[in-house]
């Protein structure tokens, strides 16, 4: 079976308080698990292979010691998550929290999503005191990536919106704002498609909020901007239907998000069996320049995915072959890289 | 003097079958087996071994066993996860590993009782980051030293700086 195939049966469900029996025809291979854990999905995988005849198999300890180890770090992340916002107050700096724990606090469980940064989204007028702050020598060292307005998060609204319906939810000893659960699943799947859908683990997060959203959930406002964007997410929320069974309800946007372009689902599954993308996973192409082997393997891993391309160029997901905009955006990337390297070169002369 | 569990600087998570803790001041992750949990949780300063081997034997039905006891403090104490004493700590010698788990044996204590204290790989933050944005680094190195930098590929130095080791 295709990897990203079994990838997609062993997470279907596993977001939610009783994750579903996997079928025990699908053999989660050392492949799979791999790629699980390459890409962050090791806890929820783990989540459903623990309740299988899979549960003592060597080729998944990996999976199990993800798990722990992302047990712990959610603890010191939300240590430090609470150490950041107490910390940015006491400068008059009042951030909202993006993705991480706000995500995270709606699974069943802890620990099931991995931690990187704490992205904190800034008002632009409070923004040179949040980073000047964290200048200070006696700011704690925490992993912070402050967030200079709502320009800065990929996401098509102003400031004042995002604000306007932040909430506060509260966090070990404090209060911790977040976005509006409208804002929250449109930058979840705005965010997902411009990285090209390679992580599993955000269409769980997508599926996950979609299955928690609240009976206010204000669909207009979901709907509202960039017509374009709007479709976007629409169509992530429709492949978090089509790929893991995540529930669309009788929402007003179950006809598009049930009739997806043929090739998107199949091209997300092809990326997740690929368990590379190269965000993660090379250095600079020039790096590669002169040792032939490696370039060729640089040069593979930029070829961006459909998904990818569509996002990258601003075209819309319709029915049209993605490969004209795969060739496109390569065109464009190589000269960006090609005018870089020349600027470089200026400069190093 | 009764053993006393370490209590500062630890991120504890308790699971049906184990317990992991963060060593927040080592960095270091530890994974305690049942028997191991149940030693450590009970080590307040007040509970003497003999009254730790009883415990054992009611809560997991095993022989009374100071040995395993005692072999669950030596790993605690190798872990750091017990206060430091003063002068000796009478837990932890006069007993190896191999003879204690073969005195066990010889009680009829099952393997997957025997106390284990696991160390595994520690946990970051960053853990998930494979690098951190150049203008990170500087803007807030001191989260970011030691982590390679996305575009220069050279580790985040504490002056705010990408010109680390190259990585």
């Amino acid at each position: 079976m295709n990897p990203g195939i079994t990838i997609a049966k062993v997470l279907a469900g596993s977001w939610r308080e009783t994750p579903q029996i996997l079928n025990p025809s699908i053999d989660p291979s050392q492949a799979v698990s791999q790629i699980l854990l390459k890409t962050g999905a090791a806890s929820l995988a783990w989540r459903v292979l623990s309740k299988t005849e899979f549960k003592n198999n060597p080729n998944l300890a990996c999976l199990r010691q993800a798990n722990r180890m992302s047990l712990l770090d959610a603890a010191v992340h939300e240590r430090e998550t609470t150490r950041a916002f107490d910390y940015l107050r006491s400068v008059k700096v009042e951030p909202i929290l993006c993705k991480g724990w706000s995500v995270a606090r709606n699974y069943p469980e802890r620990g099931l999503r991995p931690y990187g940064d704490i992205d904190l989204l800034i008002r632009p007028e409070e923004y040179s005191r949040a980073r000047e702050a964290l200048f200070d020598p006696s700011a704690p060292g925490l992993p912070i990536d402050l967030h200079d307005g709502a320009e800065d998060l990929m996401v098509d609204r102003t400031m004042d919106q995002l604000c306007e319906r932040s909430r506060l939810v509260p966090l070990l000893s404090t209060e911790i704002r977040i976005l509006g659960p409208e804002d929250h699943l449109r930058l979840l799947c705005i965010h997902m498609l411009k990285h090209g859908a390679f992580r599993p683990l955000w269409l769980c997060d997508i599926a996950l909020e979609m299955e928690s959203l609240p009976q206010e959930f204000d669909w207009d406002y979901f709907l509202s901007g960039s017509r374009k964007s709007t479709d976007w997410a629409i169509c992530a929320l429709g492949l978090a239907h089509e790929v893991l069974g995540a529930s669309l309800g009788n929402w007003p946007v179950g006809e598009r998000a049930r009739s997806l372009p043929r090739w998107l689902a199949p091209a997300l599954l092809k990326q997740w069996s690929a368990g590379e993308f190269y965000i993660i996973d090379t250095s600079p192409l020039r790096a590669h320049l002169f040792k032939p082997a490696e370039l060729l393997r640089a040069i593979r891993l930029r070829w961006p995915n459909p998904i990818h391309a569509t996002v990258e160029l601003g075209a819309p997901f319709n029915e049209l072959p993605r490969l004209p905009l795969q060739i496109l955006d390569t065109v464009r990337r190589t000269v960006l890289f090609a005018l870089r390297l020349a600027r470089t070169k200026d400069i190093g002369e | 003097m009764n053993p006393k569990r370490r209590r500062d600087d630890l991120v504890v998570e308790r699971l049906p079958e184990e317990t992991l803790v963060y060593d927040l001041k080592r960095h270091k992750a530890y994974c305690l087996n049942v028997s191991s949990s149940l030693v450590w949780r009970h080590c307040d300063g007040k509970t003497n071994i003999s009254d730790l081997a009883r415990l054992l034997e009611k809560e997991l039905s095993t022989p009374e066993s100071e040995d395993m006891v005692k072999l669950a403090l030596g790993e605690l104490n190798s872990a750091g996860l017990l206060v430091p004493g003063e002068g000796e700590i009478p837990f932890a010698g006069g007993i190896s590993r191999r003879a204690a788990v073969r005195r066990m044996g010889v009680a009829g204590v099952i393997g997957a009782l025997i106390p284990t204290v696991v160390s595994f790989a520690a946990p970051t933050a960053a853990s998930a980051v494979t690098c951190v944005a150049d203008s990170n680094c500087k803007a807030n190195p001191r989260a970011y030293v030691g982590l390679c930098c996305c575009k220069a590929r050279r580790k985040c130095l504490a002056t705010g700086k990408c010109s680390g080791a190259v990585c």
